[in-house]
């Protein structure tokens, strides 16, 4: 009677008894690395605007307050988006003309608003408050990253629920002074003394799922 | 496989959507099919007033008296902190036109926009915190209207404005004594 298994039959056991681990490890290690990279979670990525609008020529030339347009950041939730109004403040006089302002100009003309596209959004099971991060000496930058160079606005951190709770535990390193809270490319003072924030900085569910 | 099945199969996939991180409700801004203008921002109808938000007080919302001319008093008593928030909003607010110093050289004048008079022109020195609140209120000439501002702090950034009016204008009899020998000196 012939031998059931030739000798290469080992061979192939071998392989596999070494691939599955090796190959599974490989599988769940790209997963992990594809799920905590931007590819997944956002970080670094822009979004498609309706219009052009360049943070780096308003906030870095032009050196608008963050709060000429997101007027509602520190007493509401939600840190708001220009009205088209807003945009005409200035646009009614400067670049009247522009193809690059033509949504804008439409929407002011029809009173439909311009459709901006959310580029930091939380799931909706995430209750995130602006107006109590900025008054807890977060700044925009913190978040948002430098605003002031981003011809096309991106979103800036992974917004992971690690990343979260990587502050709520120990804020102090990333809180500023409430004058430095809207400057970009603040840096702490290396001679001036630490400054005491007086934040309750909470990690139970409840704060940020409700 | 049975239609059944194939319908099972579906939902079993379904169930891998994250229905949580999308809820069925709206965001502030979103888009809302739901309204013919799809705005999730309501605008309130003409004519309605929300409950206890009547702007019955007319020095403190139009800056004018009962006689319709425009008051000389400020509707509330001011401390040294409402002048740091004045100087604050309009930094953020006024300062892109009007220059820090109230000139009238800021950024977009500079890149073109129509120049405003300067704060210490003869008219807008003399120039009443209600006809400032005013024009704050709803713009003036090429100004546009800036009444999404707290009315607290269009009030606020009235008195910065009569601050800024006062630094540069006024009278050396107004100064102290320390203030005047300081202007001397930087004077020599």
């Amino acid at each position: 009677m012939a031998q059931l298994f030739r000798p290469s039959a080992d061979r192939r056991v071998r392989l596999v008894l070494w691939g599955l681990p090796v190959g599974l490890s490989l599988v769940g290690g790209v997963g992990y690395a594809l799920s905590r990279s931007g590819w997944s979670t956002g970080a670094g990525r822009a979004v498609e605007q309706p219009v052009p609008f360049s943070h780096e020529h308003h906030v870095g030339g032009v050196g608008l307050d963050c709060r000429y347009c997101h007027e509602t950041a520190e007493r509401a939730a939600f840190a708001g988006v220009p009205a088209t109004e807003t945009c005409m403040h200035c646009h009614a006089h400067l670049f009247p003309d522009s193809d690059l302002l033509a949504p804008v100009r439409d929407s002011w003309s029809t009173d439909r608003p311009i459709r901006w596209q959310r580029v930091h959004d939380l799931p909706d099971f995430v209750f995130f408050d602006h107006s109590i991060h900025i008054h807890a000496g977060v700044g925009c930058e913190t978040c948002h990253g430098r605003v002031d160079r981003m011809p096309r606005i991106r979103q800036f951190a992974d917004l992971s629920m690690k990343w979260c709770l990587e502050c709520h535990r120990d804020p102090t390193p990333h809180l500023r002074p409430p004058d430095a809270v809207f400057v970009m490319g603040w840096r702490p003072d290396p001679d001036a003394a630490p400054v005491s924030h007086d934040v309750d900085a909470r990690t139970s569910c409840s704060e940020c799922h409700r | 496989m049975s239609r059944a099945d194939a319908i099972a199969v579906l939902l079993v996939l379904a169930a891998c959507e994250q229905k949580m991180r999308d809820q069925p409700r709206l965001d502030p801004l979103e888009e809302a099919p739901f309204f013919a203008d799809d705005m999730e921002a309501r605008r309130l109808p003409p004519g309605v007033v929300p409950r206890g938000q009547a702007r019955l007080d007319r020095h403190l919302w139009e800056g004018r008296a009962a006689d319709d001319q425009f008051v000389v008093t400020y509707p509330f008593a001011l401390d040294r902190a409402d002048l740091a928030r004045g100087q604050q909003r309009f930094d953020i607010h006024c300062t892109p036109c009007h220059g820090r110093l109230g000139d009238g050289d800021g950024i977009a004048v500079r890149r073109g926009y129509p120049a405003p008079p300067g704060f210490t022109t003869a008219r807008l020195r003399d120039a009443s915190p209600g006809y400032l609140f005013d024009v704050v209120s709803h713009g003036r000439a090429t100004m546009p209207d800036y009444d999404h501002i707290d009315v607290f702090d269009r009030w606020r950034i009235v008195a910065w404005v009569q601050v800024l009016q006062l630094s540069q204008h006024a009278p050396a009899a107004v100064l102290s004594a320390d203030d005047r020998m300081h202007l001397v000196e930087a004077w020599r």
